[in-house]
């Protein structure tokens, strides 16, 4: 194996396939980092384009991209507070409140090392571990994968700032604008109310182009006359001391755990990853309160943990054949068209290019610690000039990518109107990162909850033959009655007067 | 007196929009949900989930109404300076309608996308710069950059077929914008 692995880096530091690596990483940053535009999109745009490549060579390109896209997330994250992928939704949370208080540079330092450790992290697990992790969790039932997104709407739910109601609203809002639609199980239309262009129901880009994106333009255009808060960099490191993340080691190990396992569950993002990390990072951290105000504790889980599971997503792709997120099934198609069958016999039949495939994704994470701690300055200045000159500039990238998705104009209504809704979300201070979460796992919620009855004669009560099931509903019951225990013992203890709920 | 408690203070004033906006919604979604067949391949059918989460909804539109009502009065000086920055809804309202429009007039067909990009660059960098003259210089350049090159990237580089027919072309013989 450690043959097979050295083999591979000789390779990938050959210069057509080094180049390749390095060109797909440099463009998934700038990409990942400019709102609007994502990873998904930019591979997808690339594929064709690869067709004339050698095989193992375009995908090197591909996973790179993929790579550097996840980490770009985080500068705007961090300096606009609009998440340039939808993996580092949790890094607005604290790093946007860091950034405001005039430490951007140490926001994206900790993003940036935090990256490449998660995403090492995640490599180690991907040589060593794949085989026995992706077939422990092939013996998931669909009443796992039912509990578990149940539990992950519960989980984004609890971490809202203000209200848990609200974000359960959230949760479960977004859920409801995924309904309408085709239904596949039984090829019944709902929801549709006689347009014809809801019978594909809403597609996610636009839907988070529209959330994240056009809702903030309407905002900063509201609040037009607020002093603009400057996020420009200033001449401090982007680096933070080796013996300053000692102080983290704990958080970023856990996180690039959880988000290399999250990784390897079929379906489940790095919005997930990072959202589980930042939660757990939360509830052991000796100050809970602190999160959501530029904490660097969130920073670290977060950044870690979505970058750990793009190494965890690729174990099923290549071993079972399973896309562990969105990207992962386009990687998983681009693998096709180059006629390269994945599956368990990949490693017997394509070997050379697995191994290949598992080197570019260690040196893709290096490069891009490398370019973002260098050019981070660079990047970021485009998400640092005037709004007056950005929002236009980022509105017209919503419409390229709305509109790319099938060509149609229809997308862009999609992307105005959630655009209004979550603008309106936002004044009743309702949290937009559950709705989006629940506009994501409703698809899954369903088919799972839907194949989970199929299979069981006792209907619900078949979950009691499922343990593991079992354990993610009792989290979920958990993670529901904790908030409200708190705020009783809270009530209970003498405090000041409430300012306002 | 309902009405007037509900409409009383900012926050409850949201709040209240919010669960009524959220009980019609629901309400739109099982009365259409109802309408569904009933399920005849598998247990669930297509009505179960999405009458499940509207139901769910409606409860809890009505825990975040009741917080409106049960909720004490906060002190007068609590709200106060609580937001020093005037809103602009007037300016969020012409940044709306400068999105509209500008996909209303590519969806139309009026405008190509590299001179309907580059006008609401324009239209919507003065508004957002509020008439300064300087920044409205510098938007000319980026609005035409942004809008052909945009155009010449996408369309010529990554083969995508965005929206090209214009009012303005057609007038003039060609048949791009």
């Amino acid at each position: 194996m450690a043959l097979d692995l050295l083999n591979a880096f000789v390779y990938v530091f050959q210069p057509w396939p080094f180049f390749w690596v390095l060109l797909g990483t440099t463009l998934g940053i700038f990409v990942g980092a400019i709102p609007g535009l994502t990873g998904g999109m930019l591979i997808t745009l690339t594929m064709p384009l690869t067709f004339y490549m050698d095989s193992t060579q375009a995908l090197l390109l591909l996973v790179a991209m993929y790579v550097g896209s996840v980490s770009g997330g985080l500068i705007s994250a961090t300096l606009l507070r609009m998440p340039g992928t939808p993996s580092s939704i949790m890094t607005t949370f604290d790093g946007y409140p860091m950034a405001q208080a005039g430490q951007p540079e140490r926001a994206l330092a900790l993003g940036i090392g935090s990256s490449l450790i998660g995403g090492l992290i995640a490599g180690v697990f991907l040589v060593l571990l794949s085989p026995p992790l992706s077939r422990w969790a092939m013996t998931f039932s669909p009443w796992e994968y039912f509990t578990m997104v149940l539990m992950a709407i519960v989980l984004i739910a609890s971490i809202s700032q203000g209200s848990m109601v609200k974000g359960l609203i959230a949760g479960f809002l977004g859920m409801l604008f995924a309904m309408p639609g085709l239904n596949e199980s039984d090829g019944q239309l709902r929801l549709t109310f006689g347009f014809h262009e809801l019978d594909d129901g809403f597609k996610l880009l636009p839907v988070l182009l529209g959330v994240f994106v056009m809702s903030q333009i309407i905002k900063d255009a509201f609040e037009i006359n607020k002093a603009p808060v400057s996020l420009a960099l200033g001449q401090g490191q982007v680096l933070v001391r080796l013996s300053e993340w000692r102080r983290h080691a704990v958080n970023i190990l856990r996180s690039g755990v959880i988000g290399t396992w999250i990784g390897i569950l079929p379906g489940v993002g790095a919005s997930i990853s990072s959202m589980v990390a930042y939660v757990t990072a939360k509830n052991f951290s000796k100050t809970p309160e602190k999160f959501g105000t530029g904490h660097e504790e969130g920073i670290v889980a977060s950044e870690a943990a979505n970058n750990a599971n793009v190494g965890g997503a690729l174990i099923p792709m290549i071993t079972m054949g399973i896309p562990g997120s969105p990207i992962d099934a386009i990687l998983l198609s681009a693998l096709i068209l180059h006629n390269i069958q994945p599956g368990p016999l990949l490693f017997l039949t394509n070997g050379d290019f697995v191994w290949a495939l598992m080197a570019a994704y260690f040196v893709a994470n290096v490069l891009m610690f490398v370019i973002m701690t260098l050019a981070v300055r660079r990047i970021a200045k485009l998400v640092t000039i005037d709004k007056a000159f950005l929002l236009p500039v980022i509105f017209v990238c919503c419409v390229v990518g709305a509109y790319a998705l099938s060509n149609r104009m229809y997308d862009v209504w999609v992307v105005i109107a959630f655009g209004v809704i979550g603008f309106g979300l936002d004044r009743a201070k309702v949290p937009l990162g559950p709705f989006v979460i629940g506009f994501v796992l409703a698809g899954i919620f369903e088919a799972e909850l839907r194949s989970s009855l199929q299979m069981s004669d006792a209907g619900f009560l078949g979950i009691l033959e499922r343990p593991i099931a079992l354990t993610f509903l009792a989290i979920s019951v958990l993670m529901l009655l904790w908030p409200i225990y708190q705020q009783r013992r809270q009530r209970r203890q003498p405090t000041l007067p409430e300012t306002s709920p | 007196m309902l009405v007037e408690r509900l409409w009383a203070e900012p926050w409850r004033r949201a709040d209240s929009v919010l669960a009524l906006a959220l009980i019609l919604l629901s309400t739109v979604v099982i009365w259409a949900a109802n309408r569904l067949p009933p399920p005849f391949f598998d247990p669930l059918g297509s009505a179960a989930v999405p009458r499940f989460v509207a139901w769910l909804l409606i409860v809890l539109a009505l825990a975040v109404l009741g917080r409106c009502l049960l909720t004490p009065a906060a002190l007068p000086a609590v709200d106060a300076g609580r937001d020093t920055v005037r809103p602009a809804p007037l300016t969020a309202l012409g940044a709306l309608i400068a999105s509209i429009l500008y996909v209303g007039l590519m969806q139309a067909g009026l405008l190509g996308f590299a001179p309907a990009s580059a006008l609401f660059i324009m239209a919507l960098g003065a508004l957002l710069s509020r008439g300064e003259r300087r920044a409205f210089l510098w938007m000319i350049p980026l609005a035409i950059i942004v809008g052909y090159g945009l155009n010449y990237l996408l369309t010529g580089v990554f083969y995508i077929d965005l929206p090209q027919r214009s009012i303005f072309g057609s007038l003039f013989g060609g048949g791009g914008g």
